[in-house]
């Protein structure tokens, strides 16, 4: 199809490429081959489901309840997307110099950035509530057609709302730590969902079976969620019911068009102040003359704690990832004795969070050459990296530790020494195997150190599996210890070369 | 005793992937000199500097700065040189003044002199009404300064830069030019790499200029025009170094 370029819809055509290219060409044959199996698989579950009972309601009067809840929560993760997604189009991206200096209509320019935020921010639910819709059509449900109306309005409801919201705090805040705010809100907001999924792993299945029971027949009867309550708003309109649908329609619409009208000169001036260096802003307050402090140690820790807390969006990402972490950890563990098995798992989510910041203080250097070209003991520099990695680790575990040894100064002795192995372990392994990397790239530095993850993983493991042992089977603690102790070993040795190529040897 | 020259190399050698990036190098630079490296992409200067700054290892051939071996003395060589690269990462959450208060203890000097030295040079590079802001608000050319100021810190004999101009506009590009111009008559060697045939002209007392890993002339602007045969002498530098880097010269 030929489209005028400099059309909104050719506009929209090359933002669709550069979202269908962020998934990455490599992956995308993989990942085309598993959604295609994926869909296939949700329809024919569905047609199972709907020979059974095409009314869910009526089957399971509690269910009604938990649909619209899942439409509310599945709302919110695409509000937490779309604000995130903002934040990437109006700082992140980099083009907007090359649009906005081109001769294009600038509101052209939001109103496709915002088409493609709600694009982005819908398509995950797309490709699972869809197949309902199909489904629905075969077994005597045509209404269910209301789901794509439904979702587009759903999407553009929440595009309007994130850039709203991304835009206020832009006002509120300023560019630069709206940016932050955003991410960070869009980070947490799917991290609490992620832990409301992992919580029948994090309690007992009897007991998260019998809350949800609980709260499920508490707001059936709760004069809240009456026939008019906006909770079921969602639900009713994809089940194509005519005054909710349009309710829907004109909410989602009309929030886009309204932005749309009201905000996009504030959207553009926000990114111009966000892309303005600071000379071309005011900086003229008075300076006090600057004093020095003396000591590599006291320079090298400051300047590495500076850079990784001055950086909440690094803090955020390192948190998460240890917060990602704990359901996993507690999967085995419900059953047993907490007391025993907190500290191996405090273990090896400190092993991790230190495994991160090593990361950062050693690979992510951001000026190697500076520190190269200086008259110090490189050596005595790496091992002042590597402390300030293990550092805030040990001053995050010691109020655990004192707690611990109140009960018993054994289990104390234990953790404080396992954690200590634990993060140096992790730490020396970023060392051994150094895969050099931008701060960005923290969560994705396993990619092309699959070697170095894998070591990673083994002396977190290790570590956690030896403090469980020698607080609980004291005899099984030399078997555990070889993982713990092997991998920062192995590291070492294989990495040799890689070192010496970056000249850490 | 005859005072060390600032940079000696002797048939200095460095392979990446069994291609000679330097190919047994010889050069001296004597102290005070302000001298230019010239020649085509991947000719090997950037190797060359790299080597004399300590960061890579030469497979063959030594390298000494005023008299130090930069392979078996290193940190006394690093102690009197400064390296700036041609893309110079600064941290970007740190501001110009922790900046230089970093690289001030990388280079262990005294807290008070450093700070007024720290002061002096922003002022001089005109980064002083930003010392405060974090470097991830300043542009490519303000970042380039504050690298420099970082390079002059601890006042090196020797100032190695790698196109040192690259990205600056043209005032902040004659301010550095200013500088180093002053750093040579303060008794400082500095020793350049450049494309910007002009500036190696008008600046640099002798100029070198090497291909594929050897120096392949040296000298004053006018014995590099001899070298070249140009009897009228009106040649200009771009002219002698086009001749002297053709393929087959």
């Amino acid at each position: 199809m030929t489209l005028r370029p400099g059309s909104w819809l050719w506009l929209l055509r090359h933002e669709m490429r550069l979202a269908w290219r962020d998934l990455g060409l490599e992956r995308l044959k993989v990942l085309l081959g598993l959604g295609a199996i994926l869909w296939v698989a949700l329809h024919v579950s569905l047609a199972a489901l709907f020979g059974v009972s095409v009314d869910i309601s009526t089957s399971w009067p509690a269910g009604a309840v938990l649909a619209g809840a899942a439409l509310w929560i599945g709302l919110t993760l695409m509000l937490s997307h779309a604000i995130t997604r903002s934040v990437g189009v109006l700082f992140d991206r980099g083009d907007l110099d090359l649009l906005l200096a081109a001769p294009l209509s600038p509101r052209n320019v939001f109103i496709v950035r915002g088409l493609g935020v709600a694009f982005s921010s819908v398509a995950v639910y797309a490709f699972l509530l869809t197949p309902v819709a199909h489904v629905g059509l075969i077994y005597g449900r045509p209404e269910l057609i209301a789901i794509y109306p439904a979702l587009i309005a759903l999407g553009l409801l929440a595009a309007a709302l994130g850039m709203a919201l991304t835009l206020a705090l832009v006002r509120m805040l300023g560019a630069r730590r709206a940016r932050v705010a955003a991410q960070l809100l869009g980070a947490f907001v799917g991290a609490a969902f992620f832990l409301l999924t992992q919580a029948g792993n994090l309690f007992s299945t009897e007991r998260t079976s019998r809350w949800l029971t609980d709260a499920l027949n508490a707001a059936r009867e709760s004069a809240s969620l009456g026939r008019w309550s906006p909770f079921w708003l969602p639900l009713d309109a994809m089940q194509g019911k005519a005054p909710a649908l349009l309710a829907l329609t004109i909410a989602g619409v009309g929030s886009f068009a309204f932005v749309v009208a009201m905000l996009a000169r504030r959207f553009l001036d926000g990114t111009r102040e966000s892309m303005a260096p600071v000379s071309a802003r005011e900086a003229a307050h008075s300076i006090a003359p600057p004093r020095f402090r003396t000591g590599l140690r006291r320079v090298v820790l400051t300047k590495e704690w500076k850079l990784i807390g001055r950086d909440p969006q690094l803090i955020a990402q390192t948190l998460l990832q240890t917060l990602y972490l704990l359901p996993a950890l507690f999967i085995p563990i419900r059953n047993v004795s907490t007391g025993t098995l907190v500290l191996p798992v405090v273990v090896m989510t400190a092993a991790m969070l230190a495994s991160g910041l090593a990361w950062l203080t050693v690979a992510a250097e951001d000026a190697p050459e500076l520190i190269a070209a200086a008259p110090v003991d490189q050596r005595r520099v790496r091992r002042l990296k590597i402390a300030a990695a293990v550092l805030p680790v040990w001053a995050l575990g010691a109020p655990l530790a004192v707690y611990t040894a109140f009960s018993s100064v054994y289990a104390a002795g234990v953790f404080t020494l396992c954690l200590a192995g634990a993060t140096i372990s992790t730490s020396v392994i970023q060392l051994g195997l150094p895969r050099p990397g931008s701060r960005t790239d923290l969560r994705r530095r396993a990619k092309g150190n699959t070697l170095g993850a894998l070591l990673d993983l083994l002396a977190s493991l290790g570590w956690a599996a030896l403090t469980g042992c020698l607080l609980a089977y004291p005899r099984y603690a030399p078997l555990a210890a070889i993982p713990a102790l092997a991998a920062p070993a192995t590291a070492w040795r294989l990495g040799r070369s890689r070192r010496r190529q970056l000249m850490l040897a | 005793m005859p005072e060390p020259a600032a940079l000696a190399i002797e048939g200095l050698v460095k392979q990446f992937a069994g291609t000679r990036a330097v190919d047994g190098l010889d050069l001296t630079i004597p102290q005070g000199e302000f001298h230019a490296l010239l020649g085509p992409n991947g000719a090997g200067k950037t190797t060359t500097l790299r080597i004399v700054a300590g960061l890579l290892r030469a497979d063959a051939g030594r390298a000494r700065v005023l008299g130090h071996d930069v392979m078996e003395d290193g940190l006394a060589a690093k102690r009197v040189l400064a390296f700036l690269p041609d893309d110079p990462l600064v941290y970007g959450k740190l501001d110009a003044v922790e900046y230089l208060e970093f690289v001030a203890g990388l280079w262990q000097l005294d807290p008070e002199t450093a700070a007024t030295r720290a002061e002096e040079l922003l002022r001089w590079l005109e980064l002083w009404p930003q010392a405060r802001d974090r470097a991830e608000t300043y542009s490519r050319g303000m970042r380039q300064k504050l690298a420099l100021a970082g390079a002059l810190i601890h006042e090196p004999r020797v100032l190695v830069l790698d196109e040192p101009l690259t990205g600056l506009d043209a005032a902040a590009a004659r301010q550095v030019k200013d500088l180093l111009i002053a750093r040579v008559r303060a008794g400082g060697t500095v020793i350049l790499t450049t494309h910007i045939l002009e500036m190696a002209e008008r600046l640099a007392e002798r100029i070198s200029i090497i291909q594929r890993g050897r120096i392949v002339a040296q000298g004053s602007l006018d014995e590099l025009r001899e070298q070249a045969a140009r009897a009228d002498g009106r040649g200009t530098l771009e002219e002698v170094f086009l001749q002297l880097t053709a393929p087959g010269s």
